[in-house]
């Protein structure tokens, strides 16, 4: 079955259908939502959240961009509302651009190199973080990082050179460059 | 060199950064499945659109369109006194153009934050003063589907703005259901309380930058 027969049989209300469409794309968003989050719970929340707007939403898909971009789409935004939500919860008033200072600071009381990279990535502003894990991480491409975004390529790229920047900053200051 | 070797040293940890378990498939498919057993079973997300039928939502449809071409014009403005008008640009106008696109950005953003928070203001200072809670509900569901897009831009990066705008979203859904409340009045009060205890309003308006003001670098990042 096609991509267009799916959607089609999905929009007419076959569970089947529905059930096919899930599983052909709930890992690639529970595993963008975990590496967002870090939370199983948080993951499953935000992953059934996606897809109830999904079956929702399908009768808006215009087929402009591939169905997991716009699902994508859709989960980027979920995963970003829970953020929110869990920053107002905790009320953390945490600086965006102090990636570095955070890395450094995250040395002195555990040595461990990738913990300081969770450190650095975990400090990143949210519109760098997410590019970086999209591409570095889970391996998106820039053009569906751009559609599912709603940025341009080159956006898309600028930030993930930024990322990498600072993340490089971090990293020296733990080796002790 | 040392960049390249750093960035060796990230590809090869970045699979490290929170590293997914298997995804619980079942799980996550019968929660999806119970939630939409239940009508209204997605999340709270209140509707952007005014109700159809009622004499006040005409009103309020109306506010939308004019608020709608107000944004329009407002952002027409902006790029109309970014973009140079003349037929030849000069050497220097064409140099800053090719490089200002995200300064560009930044102005729009902060035209629109502007627009939004003073259209805000408007609406909180009647709901202090008691106006008719049918009235503004309307616009208060316009302002907040305006404050979540807003919230959801990347080039929105001040912290505080962006704190500002999270306790505006709280407010603005508060007016949202309060006609439909049993104690419509009660709550308006706990919503002017909640204006007072977290000082709002003089927040908001501190964060209103003159008309005759640049817009402010806070806004441009992308």
């Amino acid at each position: 079955m096609d991509q267009l027969e799916l959607i089609g049989r999905v929009r007419a209300g076959d569970p089947e259908a529905e059930r096919q469409l899930y599983d052909a794309h709930v890992d690639r968003v529970y595993r963008l939502a975990y590496r967002m989050t870090g939370d199983p719970d948080r993951s499953a929340d935000c992953t059934q959240d996606t897809f109830i707007r999904v079956f929702k939403h399908l009768d808006g898909f215009r087929g402009e961009a591939a169905l997991s971009t716009w699902i994508t789409s859709i989960a980027i935004s979920v995963i970003y509302n829970g953020q929110r939500k869990m920053k107002r919860l905790r009320e953390r008033e945490t600086e965006l651009d102090e990636a570095a200072a955070v890395a450094t600071s995250t040395r002195a009381s555990d040595p461990d190199l990738k913990d300081c990279l969770t450190s650095a990535v975990d400090a990143l502003p949210d519109g760098y973080r997410t590019v970086f894990v999209m591409h570095d991480v889970e391996g998106y491409t820039h053009q569906e990082i751009g559609s599912a975004l709603g940025i341009q390529e080159g956006t898309s790229k600028a930030q993930l050179s930024r990322a990498r920047a600072k993340l490089r900053h971090a990293l020296a200051a733990f080796a002790g460059d | 060199m040392i960049d390249d070797q750093h960035d060796e040293v990230l590809q090869g940890l970045a699979e490290a950064y929170h590293p997914p378990p298997p995804t619980p498939r079942e799980q996550i498919w019968a929660r999806i499945q119970a939630a939409r057993a239940v009508p209204d079973a997605e999340p709270q997300v209140l509707p952007f659109r005014p109700g159809i039928g009622s004499p006040r939502s005409a009103v309020a449809r109306a506010l939308t369109w004019v608020t709608g071409v107000a944004a329009l014009v407002a952002t027409g403005i902006g790029l109309g006194r970014l973009i140079p008008i003349a037929g030849v640009p000069s050497p220097a106008a064409v140099t800053a153009d090719a490089g200002a696109t995200p300064d560009r950005v930044a102005n729009v953003m902060g035209m629109a934050v502007r627009h939004y928070l003073s259209r805000t203001e408007t609406l909180l200072v009647g709901v202090r003063s008691g106006d008719d809670a049918d009235a503004f509900a309307g616009l208060a569901r316009d302002l907040l589907g305006m404050t979540r897009l807003l919230l959801d831009s990347e080039s929105l990066t001040d912290p505080a703005t962006r704190t500002l705008l999270e306790d505006l979203e709280l407010v603005l859904a508060q007016l949202v259901v309060l006609p439909s409340t049993s104690n419509p009045d009660q709550e308006r009060s706990l919503i002017t309380a909640s204006l007072a205890d977290r000082n709002v309003m003089d927040r908001l308006r501190t964060a209103i930058p003159s008309p005759l003001g640049s817009a402010p670098a806070v806004y441009g990042e992308l």
